[in-house]
Formats: C-alpha cells, structure tokens, sequence
C-alpha cells in the first residue's frame, strides 16, 4: 500500500486531478463569478507551462522563480486580450478565446528556436529532488497550491470585491454606476485568474517532463467545461466533485481497473469522449444545476 | 446642484432629446411626459448610462460633461433605471452592501442599518434573491441601494411603474421623507403626474423630446398638464 502512495503512478495520478480541479475553480471564478466565458485555458495553461520551461531550461533559473514568471508572462498577455474581447458579448468571448487558444498551440509549434516545435522542449526535472519519493513529495506540493487556490476562491466569493463582480455578471450597466470602474476591474480580474491558470501550467511541466504543441490542446479546456457543468457553476464544491467524478471515473476507472486488450485500450480515449458528451447531455437534461446543485448564478 | 444646458442626447445617430435646459437645486424636480417623451433618456444622459451628443452638464460647479458613469456616481450622483435596476441573482442585503462599494465597513454597516429603517418592509425578505422579489418588493431594493451610495443627487426613473396605488403612495411619501432626512435633491421621471406633483416643488414637462415648460409644482395644475402631455 505504502509502495503504491509513494509510486509515479498514484503521484502523477494525484497531480493531475489537483491541477485540473484548480483549472476547474479558476474556471468557476471566471464564468460563475465574473461572468466571462472562457474557451481559452489551455492556451493560458500552455502558456504558463512553456514560459516556465523555457525560464528554467533556457536561462537556468530557479523552478519557483520560474513558475512564478511564467504566471506573470500569462496574466500580461491575457490583459490586453480582456480589452479587446471583454467589451463583447458572451459568443464572442467564447469564439475569440477559443481562437486564442488556438493561437497559442500554433505559435508554440511555430517558434522552434524558443519552445523546441514538434521536437519539443525537456526535460523537466522534479524540482524537489528527494530520491524516489520526488514525485509524491511534488505531488503533495501541488495539491497544497491547489488548497491554496480554493481558500482563495472561497474568500473572494464573500468579499466586497466578489460581491461587485457578481454584480457586473449580473447586470453590468446597473454596476456601472456604483461608482467604480467595474469594466477595469472586470479586466484585471481576469488578467489576474488568467495569471493562475499560467501558474498551474508551470506546475505541470515537471509533471510532462517534455513538452509537446500538442499537449496545448482544446482537450485541456473541455475537460475543465465538462467538470464544471457537471458538477455544477454555482459552488467551489462542484468543481472538485466535477473533476473527480469527470476524470476518476472514466480516466482511471475505465483505463486502470477495466482489464481491456490492447486494440480495445487504444479506444478509450475516444470512447472517452463520446462518454463525457453523453455524460453532459444527461446532466444537462435531469440536473441542469450539476451534482452539487444550487441555484445557478447565471442568466 | 446639477445644471444642463442645450443638451441634445439620442441613440446611435438619432437625436431623441432636443436643447434642453434647466437647473435642479436642493429641492424634488420632477420630470413629467407621455410615453416616448424622453424621459428614460434624459435620466440615462444624467446618469451617463448613453453619451452626450452636445450641450454641457455641470454638477456643484463641475464639469460633467466627459464624464463616464462610474464617474458621475463617484461625485454623489445615484441612478435608479425604469427596468432592470436589480442585480437578480443577488440576496437584497447583498443589493445594499454593493450599492457602497465607496464606503468603509463600518460606515457600510450603519448605513444598511438606515436603509433597513427607511424601508422596514426589507427587513424580512433580507436573505431573498432579489430576482424573485414583486416589483414593489424589487422598487424598495434599487432605491435602498441607491441611497447605500450616499448621494447628494438620486434619480428616480418612474419608479411608480408597475405599482399597486398603494404601494405608490408609500413610496412618495418616503422620497418625500429621504430629501427631508437625508438631504438629498431627487430627480424623479414619472407619468404619474398627480401623485409626483404632491411631492415635488418643481416640475419639467418634456414633450416629444423638447422642453414644453418649466413650472413650480403649486402653479401646475390639470388642465396645463393634459397640454404638455398632448390630450
Ligand atoms: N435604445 C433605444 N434606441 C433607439 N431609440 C430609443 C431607445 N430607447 C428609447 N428610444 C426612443 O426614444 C424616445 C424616448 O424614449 P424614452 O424611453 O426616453 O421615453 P419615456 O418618456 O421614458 O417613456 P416611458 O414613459 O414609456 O418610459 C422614444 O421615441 C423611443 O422610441
Ligand atoms: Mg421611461
């Protein structure tokens, strides 16, 4: 059992729930709390993932120091994009963050010189290096980001602050006359969670180790949607139960515990998907509100 | 307090108010009209909520004109709009407390204590989303958030709409009460001609977007009503 915890299996399993329910929460402030539409997390998370890649292995600097740069380059770079698309309504937020994204997984592919292209980028070593226990002892780093995160969520959602931007969600051009200026904060907060999610990108490049274009996909921000539907916009609660519900039981449950032959194994991931869609429909139809319920916050 | 001058004001490209002056004191100014007589927009050019085609805005002295919204309210101006002017999703507590987004905590709490004394009938539905209240219920709330901003000016955009008689009289006699009390000047667009006419010292009739006159309530009576409102 003890060799389990502490295997590279149950550590990379454990990091990559944390990160995506992070993905999932950061998602959840955005949409349920700011009212923004984002389709473009992977392109931040990608984002955030390769500046602290390239920060470390380029100019050998310190991994935290790395991550840390890595968000900021984020949030810088979705400023200006909040002020373009911000002022537009809610399917062009979508379309335009989804061509962001798309932008940025071309782009990566593109700059060989600074991000490697296909031949990709590593390696990335554990920052933390303790022996064999590295990949836990990260692991457990990054679920206390995680905790960190969601302590975070949880104040903003009853401080002044968040109870003006469920304020502009709610109706803006009444918010506009409270007496701030709620489109800059809107942008700033924006920029700001977008700088999160860059942060989460940094802390999953050690767990890829070598990065590829590829792994910016739109995959990457579907899951985080699908998770947050699912388990339902209005609570920090459901984001985590989405992520867990979403990926532990058709992740690991189907690939890990179902003893499927090779040719069939090599099916999942599509057969994954069709499942999440199916999953969604259901939800959407006989619990539009998610597992966790709630009234929903949004119009 | 608050001063236009030749204000033109419209939609997109199309002019809905033309020339309009006056000035409001410390004092009940009430804009009356027909239906379609600009009003709405008048209210939304105060407020900033659509821009100024020409003219000049001065209040206490300053220069408004340029201003933005969040701008105007900053300076003690305080909108309430004819629809919408709820954040639905919101409980009515948390309609007050985002209504002083300028206030420190401890002023922010003596003043929704206030604003629960002025309409007491807020105390019990507190916790209520404010998208499930009756319009009376919802009229009280964007009032009560209106004052939550401290304003020196309040414009009411027909906030008898939609209300029983009843309802509309309480609610006059608390703006009554609120410039009294609080001393504040409140701008208030109505259709309701009487009943507004009780409270008000000063009325503006706006006809098809022009100015048809400017009267102190006492000398108004039905008959030059009727005129401005073209029946
Ligand atoms: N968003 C808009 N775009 C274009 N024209 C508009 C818009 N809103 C109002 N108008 C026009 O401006 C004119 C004045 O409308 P306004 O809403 O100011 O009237 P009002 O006096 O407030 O009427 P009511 O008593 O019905 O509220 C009307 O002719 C109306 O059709
Ligand atoms: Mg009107």
């Amino acid at each position: 059992m003890i060799s389990f915890l502490t295997s590279g299996f149950f550590a990379s399993m454990l990091s990559f729930l944390a990160i995506y329910v992070a993905l999932t929460v950061i998602l959840h402030l955005q949409a349920n709390v700011a009212g923004v539409v984002n389709f473009g997390i992977a392109g931040f998370w990608g984002i955030g993932m390769y500046a602290t890649s390239i920060f470390l292995l380029r100019f050998n600097i310190n991994f935290w120091i790395s991550i840390v740069l890595g968000a900021i380059v984020t949030g810088l770079i979705a400023l200006p994009l909040a002020r373009i698309l911000l002022n537009l309504d809610g399917q062009a937020v979508l379309v335009g963050t989804l061509a962001f994204a798309s932008i940025v997984e071309n782009q990566i592919f593109v700059n060989r010189e600074i991000t490697g292209g296909s031949r990709g980028l590593g390696t990335i070593p554990m920052p933390i290096d303790v022996g064999p226990y590295r990949f836990i002892v990260y692991g457990l780093v990054v679920v206390a980001f995680v905790v960190a995160l969601i302590l975070y969520a949880w104040k903003l959602k009853k401080a002044p602050f968040g109870r003006l931007l469920f304020s502009i969600r709610d109706n803006e051009l009444l918010s506009r006359s409270l007496g701030k200026p709620t489109f800059r904060h809107k942008i700033i907060f924006f920029a700001i969670t977008c700088g999160l999610i860059g942060l989460f990108g940094g802390l999953t490049a050690p767990l890829h180790s070598f990065l590829l274009p590829m792994m910016v996909s739109p995959t990457v921000t579907f899951t985080a949607w699908i998770a947050l539907m699912l388990g339902g916009q209005s609570k920090i609660s459901g984001a985590v139960i989405g992520v867990l519900a979403t990926e532990f039981v058709f992740f690991y449950l189907l690939r890990v515990i179902l003893p499927l032959p090779a040719e069939a194994a090599q099916m999942v991931p599509f057969f994954i998907y069709a499942a999440y869609g199916l999953m969604l429909v259901l939800v959407l139809m006989f619990k539009p509100t998610g597992i966790m319920g709630g009234k929903r916050r949004g119009n | 307090m608050l001063k236009i001058e030749n204000v033109v004001s419209g939609y997109g490209e199309v002019s809905v108010l033309q020339d309009i002056s006056f000035e409001v004191g410390h004092e009940v100014f009430a804009i009356l009209g027909a239906n379609g007589a600009g009003k709405t927009t008048l209210m939304k050019t105060i407020a900033k909520a659509i821009p100024l085609m020409s003219g000049s805005m001065s209040f206490e002295g300053e220069d408004i004109a340029g201003e933005t919204s969040y701008e105007v309210a900053a300076r003690g101006i305080a909108f309430v709009p004819q629809e919408h002017n709820v954040f639905p999703t919101l409980t009515v507590l948390e309609n007050l407390s985002v209504g002083s987004t300028l206030l420190d905590k401890a002023r922010k709490n003596e003043k929704i204590e206030e604003v629960l004394n002025t309409f007491p009938a807020l105390k019990a539905i507190s916790k209520q989303k404010a998208g499930s209240l009756s319009g009376g219920e919802a009229q009280m709330v964007a009032v009560g958030r209106a004052l939550m901003q401290e304003p020196k000016l309040l414009l009411l955009d027909e906030p008898s709409a939609g209300l029983s008689p009843l309802y509309v009289d309480m609610l006059f006699s608390k703006i009554a009460d609120i410039h009294k009390e609080h001393k504040v000047s409140v701008l208030v667009a109505e259709q309701n001609a009487v009943k507004t006419l009780r409270v008000a010292n000063k009325a503006l009739i706006l006809t098809l977007g022009k100015i048809h006159m400017i009267e102190d309530a006492d000398k108004l009576d039905e008959s030059v009503i009727k005129e401005g409102y073209n029946i």
